[in-house]
């Protein structure tokens, strides 16, 4: 029972710090994880544990308790194959196993994997897919390594407890231990430890750690919509939209959730930057740089807008950087758009208001009506129009949202050995209908599963419960800080009814009070007695003046003698000589770590 | 002096130099093999990484080599190897950890998985800081400078089998924070060990340990030191151990209650009973009784009175009573005890002093002048040693009992008087071995061994699915179980080597008596048939 007792404290710190983790990672993923795969995340952690810790704390061997789990893993695989079944035997085989290791020798760090890890499930989904945690993210691997260090001490604690009472061979019985006299102020040079230590290894670990984390990319959801635009307007999709196809996260064992709206960039398909100017756009004629066209350039049809089904289908076809840099693909022009209400080429690409109705110049795209979409075969062609005023234009400064990389192969539109004649004729470009499907070109890679990484959480979904958690941590360590600074002024208001009571209270118990504030200054000093020292020889063995008289006083009281009003007086004199001659030695220091020590003597 | 190492944990009897070489590498090359790989990785992040840890190894490497070169050139202790005990700083929990980070850095970098990196990282960085903290607060003679460590057990003179209590008194030693001060030793030789640990809130405090020791065993005791080290507060690290409180202290054996001692006395041991015998009329014969209301007190024996503490009175027909003079003769001649390891030695020495001095005592109570006789230790060399034994206030005899230990020298003839007086010898292995032992004035009182002594366990079978020991304890470590098992096998090859010495041949030794435990606890005195 007692090495159960001793074990305890280990046992629920490990416990302690696995719910916190299962905590902060519920609550981080509420909203966007399958509330499935929680429970079962937290079934096959609780259950793993409290088998582990059985099997640890009952003596087992950690082959046995690896082959035990090793048996019920195998025959739970074989059950039908699911997600969920994988994740429950996933978190109740290291489950098991690092609880056991948790309460064994030595191997605290290996123990420690299995929290960590749920812990890093919530530290990675603040990572936005790179391997730098934001503030909350980095906050929490500081506690992280907090918890780590408190776990360590706490197993240290429970070692030292099994040392003193296990071995081989008998041991002796402890008895008490007794403490004469202690240097004052020693609790300042603890606390200032405590403070550097966590300091140290809270910074040490949410600064290097990370620097280690390797990121990998995945597949995630098709439609993913992160840009202002979202899935309304035509052309090309955004590149937040495409780049999310591409997200990235932080490796970890468990490799649902986490992943985060990461811009990674796509380096396969173009795209079009969806900056807050494209709104009243919503996307344009894009052949070439998206992002040269302005508002004004799409009202007046010099940018049009493809779908990503004409960029699939080849109408569309779009300038590399290549090709912007060699100014070929300065206008573009369609390569054929049919259709009643074909518009003009969004000769965009080369940014300067193009021709893009002439379609002239340059491999880039370029269309020709806007009611080319309208037709479902299409016939190429070009008129050029009778009269056109280009407009003034300016081009904004080109600040590359993303740097695609360049291609080896650029796809350079084909080119036609004769313009291709326009089935309708139009002087103005008019821009095309607004297009319904403009969600981002599927990518060949499979779609992610139930437990492949899920779409980000919002960062309003995430906080919930987490702000209510923050604020329940901050009012605890509040509440206790709030305790440690009433200290004082605790102290003040007990010395104050040792010297004058608040309340009427006999000579015997006044004597007893004196004697109280002689212990308290004493205790200041470092001097303290036992219950089984008598006051005389403690006085003695202090040597502070006021002491003896004091302890004399005292003793006449305990033995039942007399004690006036007289003896009250000579009491308090002596106790106030006492309790300021034991101070008088001590340092600043010594006196202000006194004035949060509790108990007082 | 020696130093034992106690590997952090405490109560190992390793020796020194077991090891060294495996525990000072793993203070350094984990963390350095981590810094090496993480500086020859291509990745930038994790090159930053490896000149952070490097950073930390160094400060690290730079500490213990300070602290290494310090011990050298003091040599306080005088030993060559001081300044790399100064190196073997891990304990077993810090060693098992440095390398459990470097592998979770190793299959982080497999994997990629980022929680086996941040164990990674915090081990070895908690590895690290600890280390240094450790040899910067507590390396070298730090924290025994100003210290006074005395150990004391009390009662200073004990009883044989009251409690017995250890204190150890500890001034001024320095235990800096994050630190524990660890204590252990062994009073008596098969005695219980005593095990302290102390936070750092009792650095440089005046405080006293105390633990129960249990029965004192009889004997002029001489504690080895206590062996005190510190270790941090997380089990990583350790210091150097020092050895400090010596002390001696004696316990005198409590004479048992023998029963049928009259029956040593020869002819004078049926006193009580008429006995025919031949005599010269004017020799007369008497026989003495207590005194029982009625007797005539003219036949009060005054001088037997006195004696016998009681009246007791004669009457004229009987022979004198038992020879008025006794040598009560212990033989603890044997040569080898010190090389057993177990325990039945000194259990079945203690057991013969209390058979002699119970003999010594009922024989005295009953008038006889008792001379107790042994072998001692006098100034470096074992003698004969001579003690009158009284019927009461034998505190003289006590400690004469307590200081009697096995001595290889002096053999039992010498220890026998050459005289007729007559001398009842109490041994374990009666023998022939001279003229004297066989004369007729002398008795034997045998003590056997398997009466007296408790056997030795044979190494219990270890269940293969459950641990010997409280899961977490360092005793369940295959280190500490073959060494103990190694033990166990050596004490019991002992034990059965010591019952072969001790080994009686019952016909030889027809007629003399042998000391067996009756029922009540006493020792009982019964004829060898």
């Amino acid at each position: 029972m007692s090495r159960v007792r001793t074990a305890l404290p280990l046992v629920l710190t490990y416990w302690v710090v696995l719910l916190l983790g299962l905590v902060l990672y519920t609550a981080a993923r509420q909203s966007t994880l399958s509330t499935d795969i929680v429970a079962i995340l937290w079934a096959g952690s609780i259950f793993g544990t409290l088998v582990g810790h059985l099997l640890g704390l009952t003596n087992v061997r950690l082959w046995f308790t690896a082959i035990v789990v090793g048996g019920l893993v195998l025959l739970g695989l074989a059950s039908p194959a699911s997600p969920d079944r994988n994740v429950f035997w996933m978190s109740f085989a290291p489950a098991t196993i690092f609880a056991a290791i948790s309460v064994s020798d030595r191997w605290s760090l290996a123990a420690f994997w299995f929290p960590a890890m749920v812990w890093m499930l919530t530290i990675l989904d603040g990572t936005n897919g790179k391997s730098t945690p934001d503030g909350t993210a980095a906050a929490t691997l500081g506690a992280l390594a907090l918890a780590f260090v408190v776990f360590l001490r706490v197993r240290e604690t429970r070692r030292v407890a099994l040392w003193k009472t296990v071995a081989a061979r008998p041991l002796a019985t402890p008895a008490v231990s007794t403490v004469f006299k202690e240097p004052p102020g020693k609790e300042v040079s603890r606390a200032f430890w405590m403070l550097g230590t966590s300091a140290l290894v809270f910074a040490f670990t949410a600064w290097l750690a990370p620097q280690l984390w390797e990121v990998e990319t995945f597949g995630a959801d098709p439609k993913i919509t992160a840009s202002n635009l979202g899935s309304e307007g035509d052309g090309p999709p955004c590149c937040e939209d495409l780049a999310e196809a591409e997200r990235s996260r932080v490796k970890e064992y468990f490799d649902f959730g986490r992943g985060r709206d990461a811009l990674t960039g796509n380096t396969e398909t173009q795209c079009r930057q969806c900056t807050p100017d494209d709104d009243g756009g919503g996307g344009g004629g894009y052949a070439g740089r998206l992002d040269y066209c302005t508002d004004a350039d799409f009202e007046l049809g010099y940018c049009i807008k493809c779908t990503a089904a004409d960029i699939e289908s080849g109408l569309c076809v779009l300038c590399t950087d290549e090709q912007i840099a060699r100014g070929v693909c300065v206008y573009g022009r369609w390569v054929g758009s049919g259709g009643a209400a074909g518009g003009g080429g969004g000769g965009g690409g080369g940014g300067a208001g193009g021709t893009g109705g002439t379609g002239t110049g340059g491999t880039g795209t370029g269309g020709t009506g806007a009611g080319g979409i309208a037709s479902n075969n299409p016939t190429p062609h070009y008129e050029p129009p009778t009269t056109y005023t280009p407009p003034t234009y300016t081009p904004p400064a080109y600040t590359p949202p993303i740097q695609p990389e360049p291609r080896h192969e650029p796809q350079v539109a084909p080119e036609p050995e004769t313009p291709p004649i326009p089935t309708q004729a139009t002087n103005e470009p008019t821009a095309p209908e607004p297009q319904i499907d403009s969600a981002p070109p599927k990518t060949d890679r499979p779609a992610p599963s139930a437990t492949r990484a899920q779409r980000p959480a919002a960062q309003s979904q995430a906080s919930g419960l987490m702000r209510w958690l923050s604020a329940f941590i901050a009012a605890i360590i509040a509440l206790q800080l709030l305790r440690f600074l009433f200290r004082p002024l605790r102290r003040m208001i007990h010395l104050r009814h040792l010297r004058k009571p608040f309340w009427e209270e006999t000579v015997d118990q006044r004597v007893s009070n004196w004697w109280q504030l002689v212990l308290v200054g004493l205790r200041d000093a470092g001097y303290r007695t036992t219950s089984d020292e008598q006051p005389r020889e403690f006085a003695r063995r202090t040597g502070v003046d006021g002491v003896e008289k004091a302890a004399a006083i005292l003793d006449r009281t305990r033995h039942g003698i007399r004690v006036d009003q007289d003896d009250l007086q000579e009491m308090s004199t002596a106790s106030e000589a006492a309790y300021r001659s034991a101070r008088e030695g001590t340092s600043t220091l010594a006196r202000a770590a006194a004035q949060i020590r509790w108990p007082l003597a | 002096m020696p130093i034992p190492n106690n590997g952090g944990d405490g109560g190992l009897a390793s020796s020194p130099s077991a090891g060294a070489g495996w525990r000072i590498g793993s203070v350094f090359i984990p963390s350095l093999i981590a810094v090496l790989v993480a500086l020859r990785a291509t990745n930038g992040q994790v090159h930053m990484a490896g000149q952070i840890l490097g950073l930390l190894w160094v400060v690290m490497a730079f500490t213990l080599w300070m602290r290494y070169r310090q011990a050298n050139k003091s040599g306080k202790l005088g030993m060559p190897s001081e300044g790399w005990q100064q190196l073997d700083i891990l304990s077993a929990t810090g060693r098992a950890t440095a390398w459990t980070a470097v592998v979770c850095l190793g299959a982080s970098q497999l994997t990629g998985w980022a929680s086996l990196s941040v164990l990674g990282v915090l081990g070895l960085a908690v590895v690290c800081l600890a280390t240094t903290w450790t040899a910067l607060m507590a390396g070298g003679d730090l924290p025994w400078r100003e210290a006074t460590i005395t150990r004391a057990i009390v009662p200073e003179i004990g009883i044989e089998g009251e409690p017995m209590h250890e204190k150890v008194t500890l001034e001024g030693v320095r235990i800096p924070a994050a630190l524990r001060l660890f204590a252990t030793g062994r009073a008596t030789r098969h005695g219980v060990q005593s095990r302290y640990a102390v936070g750092s809130d009792s650095s440089d405090a005046a405080l006293e340990l105390e633990s129960d020791l249990g029965p004192a065993p009889r004997g002029e005791h001489h504690a080895k030191p206590l062996t005190l080290w510190l270790g941090d507060v997380l089990g990583l690290t350790k210091t150097c151990a020092i050895e400090r409180g010596e002390c001696s202290f004696i316990v005198t054996p409590r004479p048992a209650k023998v029963e049928g001692v009259r029956e040593l006395l020869g002819d004078g041991r049926d006193d009580m009973h008429s006995r025919f015998t031949i005599k010269m009329p004017t020799e007369g014969t008497f026989k003495i009784r207590e005194y029982s209301p009625g007797d005539d007190t003219r036949r009060i024996h005054w001088v037997r009175s006195l004696q016998a503490d009681k009246l007791i009175v004669r009457t004229p027909d009987e022979i004198p009573p038992a020879d008025p003079m006794v040598r009560v003769v212990l033989d603890n001649h044997l040569a080898i005890t010190d090389e057993l390891s177990c325990a039945a030695p000194e259990e079945l020495l203690d057991v013969m002093v209390r058979v002699w001095l119970g003999v010594g005592k009922a024989l005295a109570e009953t008038g006889t002048r008792v001379t107790l006789v042994t072998g001692v230790d006098k100034g470096g060399a074992w003698t004969r040693a001579e003690r009158p034994m009284l019927p009461r206030g034998n505190a003289e005899a006590a400690k004469f009992g307590a200081r009697v230990a096995w001595q290889p020298t002096v053999r039992l003839d010498k220890l026998l008087d050459r005289s007729q007086t007559r001398q009842i010898v109490i041994s374990c292995r009666p023998r022939q071995d001279g003229m004297k032992t066989e004369a007729d004035c002398v008795t034997w009182v045998v003590v056997p061994h398997n009466d007296w002594t408790t056997r030795e366990p044979w190494p219990a079978k270890v269940s293969p699915l459950v641990l010997p020991f409280a899961a977490g304890s360092a005793e369940n470590r295959l280190s500490r179980r073959r060494a103990e098992h190694a033990r166990l096998i050596k004490t019991y090859q002992d034990r059965m080597r010591f019952a072969q010495l001790t080994a009686v041949d019952w016909k030889a030794f027809s007629g003399a008596y042998v000391a067996r435990r009756n029922d009540s606890g006493n020792v009982m005195l019964q004829v060898i048939p």
